[in-house]
């Protein structure tokens, strides 16, 4: 093998080595908290179906949804790798960014279904349909992102 | 043909490139995450770590205890501008073997 051949062996591992971190970061998340956060988030959406007042309401789903975020952060820390700084360029943030703005419609689209039915817990539903949504997009977006990050 | 500036000897073999690809992508990543990475042994990984941490080019950090300890490894600057310096050491070469469209007289 010439240094040429050997260069690019080297690279080709290079590339591959940071494809594993992509996915071990996504994978190696604790399941843990990340279900908490899951839980959290389908309990705040199930406040809005509480017979109390909208401001209550909403205070209720903030502060679960903030509780969520701290689950999903910590989950995050005690994964098997955190990813570094470079390896979140733009066509991470690209992935990512297209990722929420899918999940967010789908759920504009439950949320329109739901509005037009006397179903009592809609917004339970709601929730319940957006956890579905991230926890099935999860597959996709380690896959887009090892594309993106082999190219 | 000559070694491009940036070429570094104590990265270069297989099993080390691939341990410092993998760190130069984390933040840190956990030993045992590394472990089954490369598919190497407790023994052999700790080896390439005190190697790099030897020369400067990584850290091992101990987090939690018990059952929950864990142990971190983490790139240095100096380790991870070792390695943004081999990879470009390594484009260099290929980048030579590979003609250039307009020397060889073919469009670009």
């Amino acid at each position: 093998m010439n240094h040429a051949d050997d260069a690019q062996a080297g690279l080709a591992e290079i590339a591959k080595r940071r494809d594993q971190v992509l996915e071990g970061a996504s994978r190696g998340r604790h399941r843990g908290w990340d279900a908490t956060g899951m839980v959290l988030m389908v309990a705040g959406f199930a406040a809005m179906d509480l017979p109390v007042g909208k401001g209550p309401q909403l205070a209720l789903l903030l502060v679960a949804l903030v509780a969520a975020l701290a689950c999903f952060t910590q989950a995050g820390r005690r994964s098997r790798a955190v990813l570094h700084a470079s390896a979140l360029n733009g066509r991470f943030w690209a992935v990512l960014g297209g990722c929420a703005l899918a999940a967010g419609a789908l759920v504009l689209a439950a949320v329109w279904l739901l509005d037009g039915s006397d179903f009592p817990l809609r917004n339970t539903v709601t929730g319940v349909v957006l956890a579905v949504i991230v926890a099935a997009g999860e597959p996709l977006y380690r896959a887009l992102v090892k594309r993106r990050a082999a190219a | 043909m000559t070694v491009p500036a940036g070429f570094d000897e104590l990265i270069h073999p297989p099993t080390r490139l691939g341990l410092v690809s993998l760190l130069a992508a984390a933040q840190w990543a956990e030993f045992s995450f590394l472990k089954e990475s490369l598919e190497l042994t407790d023994s052999a990984l700790s080896k390439q770590v005190t190697t790099l941490a030897e020369a400067g080019y990584a850290e091992v950090r101990k987090e939690g205890a018990g059952r929950r300890r864990r142990t971190l490894v983490m790139l240095t600057p100096r380790g991870r501008a070792a390695f943004e310096g081999h990879v470009a050491a390594l484009q260099q070469l290929v980048g030579r073997a590979t003609p250039d469209p307009t020397e060889a007289g073919l469009p670009r």
